[in-house]
C-alpha cells in the first residue's frame, strides 16, 4: 500500500471513527467541483464513474463501427424475444390509455427503423392500430384477479409479466410456464432479495427489480439503488454458479426499473449488472401532455417520445463505445470507479485513485495488523472484524 | 505494443532446435515491448515417463520462487487440488509435451537462464510484453497456460476489454483463474471449449463472438497453432512461409512485425488472416492445404 492508499485510509478511518457513518466523499471533490452533501439527500449516480478507453484499449467510433445493443429474452425452452435497445418501456406509474396510445405509435415508428425495444403494459392498448404492433408486448398478469392464460393471450403478447407477492405466484408461474412458450418475467420488487433462486428453478426468464420500491423496504433502509442492483446480480449469480447450463446467451436477464431513468444511469446500471432497464421516462414524457393546457393528439405526443428515445440510443451507444466496447452488454463492474465510499460499499466498486474496494482495502489493514501483531484468529473471525468495521 | 511469435516445423520436424528461430524473431521486436517475456516450446513424444509437470510460481513478501513439479496421473488431482487452494501460488504452466519459460526482462535474460535457444520441438510460440493494464511479474508474463488441461499455451497482443464479463462467466463455471491479466482468459476459455468439442477453429471462432478489444493472439495445442485476430482486425498479425534448406527444414512462421518473418527467412506465401477468421497451422496435411 504507497503513502496516498494509506492517506485515504486514514482520513476514512478517522471520519468513520468520529461521526459513526462512513463517508460520502473523497479528497477529491473541490476539484471536481462536486456540491457539497450530506448523507440524507446525496445520490450516489453522482459519485459513480466509468473508466474511459485508454491507450491499450482505443474507443470505437460508434458512427463508424457496429456497437450492438443487441439483446434477447428467453432462455434456451423457451421462445426468445429480440430487443435492439436494452430498454423495455415499464414504470410504477399509473398509465392512462391516451398515454399509452402515444408511447404505442412512437414504439411502432422506432420498430419501423430497426429500433425495437419492448413494452410492459397491464392495460390493453386503445388504438385502432393496436392490431399492427410492431414491438414486443409483455402483458402484465394481474395476480388477484387469478384469469387464465388464455385471458391474457387475448392481446397476443411476446411475453408475460408476473408479480412476485408469495407461495401462490409461484404456482401461478408453474401454470403458466406449462402453457406459455414465450418468456416470462417475474417481478420480484416485493419480496426481493428472497426467493430469486426459485423463481428461476421453476423456468422463469428474467427477474425483474424496482430499484424505488425496494429502497422503500425496512432492509434496504438507507441504501441506494446500486446496492440493489448489485445484489440483484449477485442473486442471480448464485444461482448459475457450477451449472452446465451457463452461457451468457440464454441466460435468465436482470431487468432494472425504478431509479435508472437517463442515459448516463443506464449505463451504469447495466455496468453493475443489469441486462435490460425498465425505462419510465418515456411514459412520464407522453403523461404529462395530460395535464398541459393544450394536450396535443397522440401521434404529435408519440413524435416526442420517438425523438427522445433516439436521444437516448445515441447516448447509450456511444459511452460503451468511449469505454472500447463494440458492444454494450460488455460493460462490467470493473468499468465503474467511484468516490464515494458508501457507493463502494453498497456497489463494491473500486474507488477511485486505488483501484480496489473500500471492503478490499479495510480487509488488507485488518489482515496486516492481524499478521503485525501475531493474534491468532480465523478467516470466520477476521470476516466478522472486517463486517464491523464496513457497517454492514 | 507487446510482440508475438510463433513457428511450426512443417512434416512435425522434432529434431531442430525451434527455440533458435523463436529467438531471433523476438529479438527482432524486442524493440516492441521489454518488460517480460516467455515461449512455450512442444516436443510432442518427449515425454516418455507419462507424467505431469507443473511449473508455479510461489509468492512469498513480493518474491518469486519458481517450482517445478513432475506428478504422475494418480497423483495429478490431489496436487492440483492442494496448489489452488494455497493463495499465494501461482501456477505457471500445466503440461505434458510443452515446455512453458517465462520471466521479467528482456529475451536474451531468458536465454541466458533457460538456454532457450537450444529447445528442440515441432512448433512453439513466444511473447514479448511491455504491460499496460496488470503487474511486471514473473507470473503476468506471457504465455499464459490453464490447468483446465494441459498443453494449451497463449501469447497475446492487445486487450481484451469485457475481460471482467468473460473471466466472471468462466469463474461462475468453477475455473480458477490465477492472474490479473486478460491473456490467461483466453487460455482457460479455449480449454473449456476444446473440453467441450474439440475443436480449435471451432473453439477461436466461440472466442472472437464472446471477446470485445482489439486483439491478436496465438493459441498453441500439442498439435497446432492458430492465429487469431479480433473481428475489426484492430491488431496486426501475419504469417509467412520458409521452404527450408539443407541447414534448416521447411516451417510456417507468424508474428505480430514482418521484421520477425524476415530474422527467419519466412517470406514466402506472407499473409495477414483476416480480421475475425482464425487461421490453424496443424500438420502437414494441414499445411499443404495452405500451400493450395
Amino acid at each position: 500500500m504507497n503513502d496516498a492508499d494509506k492517506f485515504i485510509i486514514r482520513k476514512a478511518v478517522l471520519e468513520l471513527a468520529k461521526t459513526g457513518t462512513p463517508r460520502f466523499t473523497s479528497i477529491d471533490d473541490d476539484v471536481r467541483n462536486l456540491p457539497k452533501v450530506n448523507s440524507k439527500t446525496i445520490n450516489l449516480w453522482d459519485y459513480v464513474t466509468a473508466i474511459g478507453a485508454q491507450l491499450s484499449r482505443p474507443p470505437y467510433d460508434p458512427y463508424r463501427e457496429t456497437i450492438s445493443l443487441d439483446i434477447s429474452i428467453g432462455r434456451k425452452k423457451s421462445r426468445k424475444v429480440s430487443l435492439n435497445i436494452p430498454l423495455i418501456i415499464y414504470g410504477n406509474i399509473a398509465i392512462h390509455p391516451s398515454s399509452l396510445e402515444a408511447v404505442h405509435l412512437a414504439l411502432n415508428r422506432l420498430a419501423e427503423k430497426g429500433n425495437v425495444l419492448g413494452l410492459i403494459s397491464e392495460i390493453d392498448i386503445n388504438t385502432t392500430n393496436n392490431n399492427n404492433r410492431k414491438y414486443p408486448l409483455f402483458k402484465k398478469v394481474s395476480f388477484y384477479k387469478n384469469d387464465s392464460l388464455e385471458h391474457y393471450q387475448k392481446s397476443c403478447p411476446e411475453g408475460l409479466v408476473l408479480e412476485y407477492k408469495d407461495q401462490d405466484s409461484l404456482r401461478m408461474l408453474q401454470n403458466f410456464r406449462k402453457e406459455f412458450d414465450g418468456p416470462i418475467l417475474v417481478d420480484v420488487s416485493e419480496v426481493f432479495p428472497l426467493y430469486i433462486k426459485t423463481i428461476l428453478e421453476e423456468g422463469a426468464d428474467g427477474i425483474i427489480v424496482d430499484t424505488d420500491k425496494v429502497t422503500k423496504k425496512e432492509s434496504y433502509k438507507g441504501k441506494h439503488a446500486i446496492a440493489v442492483i448489485y445484489d440483484a446480480r449477485n442473486a442471480i449469480n448464485d444461482y448459475y454458479k457450477g451449472r452446465e447450463e451457463n452461457d451468457n446467451d440464454n441466460n435468465a436477464i436482470l431487468i432494472i426499473a425504478g431509479d435508472v431513468n437517463s442515459a448516463g444511469k443506464i449505463v451504469k446500471a447495466a455496468a453493475l449488472g443489469a441486462n435490460v432497464v425498465g425505462y419510465s421516462t418515456s411514459m412520464l414524457i407522453a403523461h404529462s401532455n395530460m395535464y398541459s393546457e393544450k394536450p396535443s393528439d397522440a401521434s404529435s405526443i408519440a413524435e416526442n417520445v420517438y425523438r427522445h428515445m433516439v436521444g437516448t440510443k445515441g447516448e447509450i451507444k456511444g459511452i460503451p463505445a468511449a469505454l472500447g466496447y463494440s458492444d454494450f452488454h460488455n460493460l462490467s463492474p470493473s468499468d465503474l470507479r467511484t468516490s464515494s465510499i458508501d457507493a463502494s460499499l453498497q456497489g463494491n466498486i473500486p474507488l477511485e485513485g486505488v483501484d480496489r474496494t473500500y471492503k478490499e482495502m479495510i480487509e488488507e489493514i485488518v489482515n496486516e495488523y492481524v499478521r503485525e501483531k501475531g493474534i491468532k484468529l480465523n478467516s470466520l473471525e477476521i470476516q466478522q472484524i472486517l463486517r464491523f468495521m464496513v457497517r454492514e | 505494443m507487446c510482440g508475438i511469435c510463433a513457428i511450426i516445423m512443417e512434416n512435425n520436424n522434432k529434431n531442430f532446435p525451434i527455440g533458435c528461430l523463436l529467438f531471433k524473431m523476438m529479438e527482432s521486436q524486442q524493440i516492441r515491448a521489454q518488460d517480460s517475456t516467455g515461449v512455450a516450446i512442444f516436443n510432442n513424444g518427449s515425454n516418455k515417463e507419462e507424467f505431469y509437470k507443473i511449473d508455479y510460481f510461489r509468492k512469498n513478501n513480493g518474491k518469486y520462487h519458481q517450482v517445478t513439479e513432475k506428478v504422475p496421473q494418480e497423483r495429478l488431482d490431489k496436487t492440483l487440488y492442494e496448489l489452488t487452494q494455497d493463495p499465494d501460488i501461482v501456477i505457471a504452466s500445466f503440461a505434458k509435451e510443452m515446455n512453458l519459460l517465462k520471466d521479467i526482462g528482456l529475451v536474451r535474460d531468458l536465454d541466458a537462464k533457460y538456454k532457450i535457444k537450444s529447445i528442440q520441438g515441432t512448433h512453439g510460440i513466444g511473447h514479448l510484453r511491455i504491460a499496460t493494464s496488470s503487474r511486471v511479474t514473473p507470473d503476468h508474463a506471457h504465455p499464459f497456460s490453464t490447468i483446465v488441461m494441459p498443453d494449451i499455451a497463449v501469447v497475446h497482443n492487445g486487450e481484451i476489454t469485457n475481460y471482467s464479463k468473460l473471466r466472471s462467466s468462466l469463474e461462475l463455471q468453477g475455473y480458477r483463474l490465477f492472474t490479473r491479466c486478460d491473456s490467461e482468459v483466453i487460455a482457460v476459455f479455449i480449454a473449456d471449449q476444446l473440453l467441450r468439442h474439440g475443436d480449435l477453429e471451432k473453439a477461436n471462432n466461440e472466442f472472437i463472438k464472446k471477446a470485445d478489444g482489439p486483439f491478436t493472439y496465438i493459441v498453441a495445442t500439442p498439435d497446432s497453432l492458430a492465429l487469431v485476430r479480433d473481428r475489426f482486425g484492430a491488431r496486426k498479425g501475419i504469417f509467412g512461409y520458409n521452404p527450408g534448406n539443407r541447414n534448416c527444414p521447411s516451417f510456417w512462421a507468424m508474428a505480430t512485425d514482418l521484421s520477425a518473418l524476415d530474422s527467419v527467412g519466412a517470406t514466402s506465401h506472407v499473409e495477414t488472416p483476416p480480421p475475425g477468421k482464425p487461421k490453424i497451422f496443424k500438420n502437414k496435411i494441414m499445411i499443404e492445404s495452405i500451400h493450395n
